[in-house]
């Protein structure tokens, strides 16, 4: 299934749940999901078999320091369908709590912890949410934009 | 983290005879994990009932690195996610980049890449097969398979100068042209090694202590694996045809004939067979690389200054040695990626070894781990 294909797909499918749908000039469709609607998605996504999204490539976050946000990103690929779909979701970034989707596939468990470790994303309903890079006491979040250190200062671009 | 363990643990005290479960610390020092990766492991007698990794102690926070350094200082830092297979892990980078910014790569640079990133798959295999046959108390393989791994390291050294960390795929191509004298070398390698998998075979594959050791240990199914996140070698073990070389074919994949290794024990035997096989396939893609490469420029015309265009993004996944590695870059108009994430195959691959080890013995570890190919500064990076 090519890219505008599975666009054109969920474009009927997911009209009403989704922010956004587009093609990137890279050729990736990205789905931007409403809060609500997030792991309804997810969960069709998995298991209709015109899409069988059966394998999570990758779970991360990249924080928007300027918009006041932290985007969850997940890459999925379907063995089946050969075919890669972005699902995005957007969250605050003072208060950050997304739903997991460790129900649906098992391998986003310690995508999830490390993205709670590295961002300090709260993965509701997560079943063992603890950090997984840094020491267990460790206060802040690197990945952050505006994370600061002793002796090792970042300045956000 | 012990009390809070050992808290956990219920003693059965109706029963007979009063066993009670124990826990173990398995590293992080300890030579079978291949690294410094520390396994908590809750044992009753031998059997083992639950195996929680704890992973943070090579964590170099690459990705951070990452974001403050230019795309092209970037190449560096993916030596060293994956240092047995730097190569993989440099063209992962390399090609992320290169959807990011829109690059043409000339077609004798993309034979090169193919060339080097298979000669690195054998060379990675063959350390994978010394320290696993090594974990199994089998000593002999190792020094076969570093053996004909030198000559593999020898090739590189002649292009790039370097043993272990090349820095040879660059965005835009790699770094230099090989040798005129590569072709005919690594032919004869070609010739030379092909012959000693059989060898290897031949000392473990039917070999009944071996077997003993592998097969039925950590069987897993096609289902749970593909949800565990499993990839590469490890999943084709199941019976999966996922090779990323076949389904979303990258450089010149398809136009090389090759088969997709695939075993269907779903246990560590089979998933030491299809690297056995990959070997042999290896073998096979070279050659076809070396016919079909002709002269050319092997490096792309860059502007000066690489900069990601403001708020696109590219996520592009390579066939490792290891499995799936994926690469995500975020560009905000700068000449420093905004976000670098790195999806290495190690990292889910070791997710699963609780589900893998439990019910079997305590020496079952080492076999189910060995056969998962983890290497611990990818897990970490």
């Amino acid at each position: 299934m090519n890219c505008e294909d599975l666009k054109n797909k969920l474009e009927m499918d997911f009209k009403e749940q989704v922010h956004s749908l587009n093609i990137t000039p890279q050729k990736e469709v990205i789905l931007t999901a409403r809060d609500e609607n997030y792991l309804d998605i997810c969960q069709s996504l998995f298991s209709k078999p015109e899409y069988d999204f059966k394998h999570l490539s990758c779970l991360t976050a990249v924080d928007y320091i300027k918009e006041n946000k932290i985007t969850v990103v997940c890459h999925l690929w379907s063995y089946s369908q050969k075919c890669q779909l972005t699902v995005k979701l957007e969250t605050n970034r003072e208060q950050p709590r997304v739903p997991t989707v460790e129900k649906i596939w098992k391998s986003a468990n310690w995508f999830e912890r490390e993205v709670f470790d590295l961002y300090g994303v709260i993965f509701e309903g997560h079943s063992d949410l603890r950090r997984i890079m840094m020491p267990d006491d460790y206060k802040k979040f690197p990945l952050r934009k505006d994370f600061a250190d002793d002796g090792f200062i970042v300045k956000p671009n | 983290m012990t009390d809070l363990l050992l808290s956990q643990i219920d003693i059965n005290s109706n029963s007979l005879t009063e066993t009670d479960e124990y826990i173990v610390n398995l590293g992080p020092q300890h030579p079978a994990t291949h690294g410094v990766l520390r396994l908590v492991v809750k044992l009753d007698g031998e059997v083992v009932k639950e195996t929680m990794p704890v992973l943070g102690y090579l964590h170099r926070s690459i990705e951070k690195i990452c974001e403050n350094r230019t795309y092209p200082q970037c190449i560096t830092y993916t030596d060293r996610v994956d240092y047995a297979s730097a190569m993989s892990a440099n063209l992962a980078y390399a090609m992320a980049a290169e959807k990011l910014l829109n690059i043409e790569i000339p077609p004798r640079a993309q034979w090169l890449r193919m060339i080097f990133v298979e000669l690195q798959r054998i060379a990675s295999h063959l350390l994978w097969l010394g320290a696993f046959a090594g974990d199994l108390g089998a000593f002999t393989p190792f020094l076969y398979g570093l053996r004909e791994r030198e000559r593999v390291l020898d090739l590189f050294e002649m292009t790039c100068g370097q043993r272990l960390t090349y820095n040879y795929i660059r965005i835009g191509g790699v770094m230099i042209d090989v040798l005129p004298e590569f072709v005919e070398k690594c032919r004869l390698f070609l010739d030379y090694f092909f012959k000693k998998v059989d060898e290897y075979e031949e000392l473990l594959t039917y070999n009944p202590i071996f077997l003993e050791r592998t097969k039925g240990v950590g069987f897993i199914t096609p289902e749970e694996a593909i949800n565990w996140g499993l990839a590469g070698p490890s999943l084709r073990g199941s019976g999966v045809s996922c090779d990323i070389r076949k389904q979303q074919p990258y450089l010149f994949y398809d136009q090389i004939d090759f088969k997709e290794e695939i075993s269907y024990g779903g246990d560590c035997w089979s998933r030491y067979k299809v690297r056995m096989n990959e070997m042999r396939q290896c073998v096979s893609i070279i050659r076809q690389c070396l016919d079909h490469m002709g002269p050319g420029a092997v490096e792309a015309k860059l502007p000066p200054v690489l900069k990601g265009p403001n708020g696109q993004e590219a996520y592009s996944r390579i066939e490792s040695s290891r499995g799936e590695m994926g690469v995500y870059l975020v560009g905000n108009g700068t000449p420093k990626p905004w976000k670098c994430k790195f999806r290495c195959a190690s990292f889910n691959n070791l997710s699963v070894i609780d589900k893998l080890t439990r019910g079997w013995k305590v020496a079952d570890i080492m076999a189910v781990l060995g056969s998962l190919d983890i290497i611990i500064p990818e897990v970490d990076r």
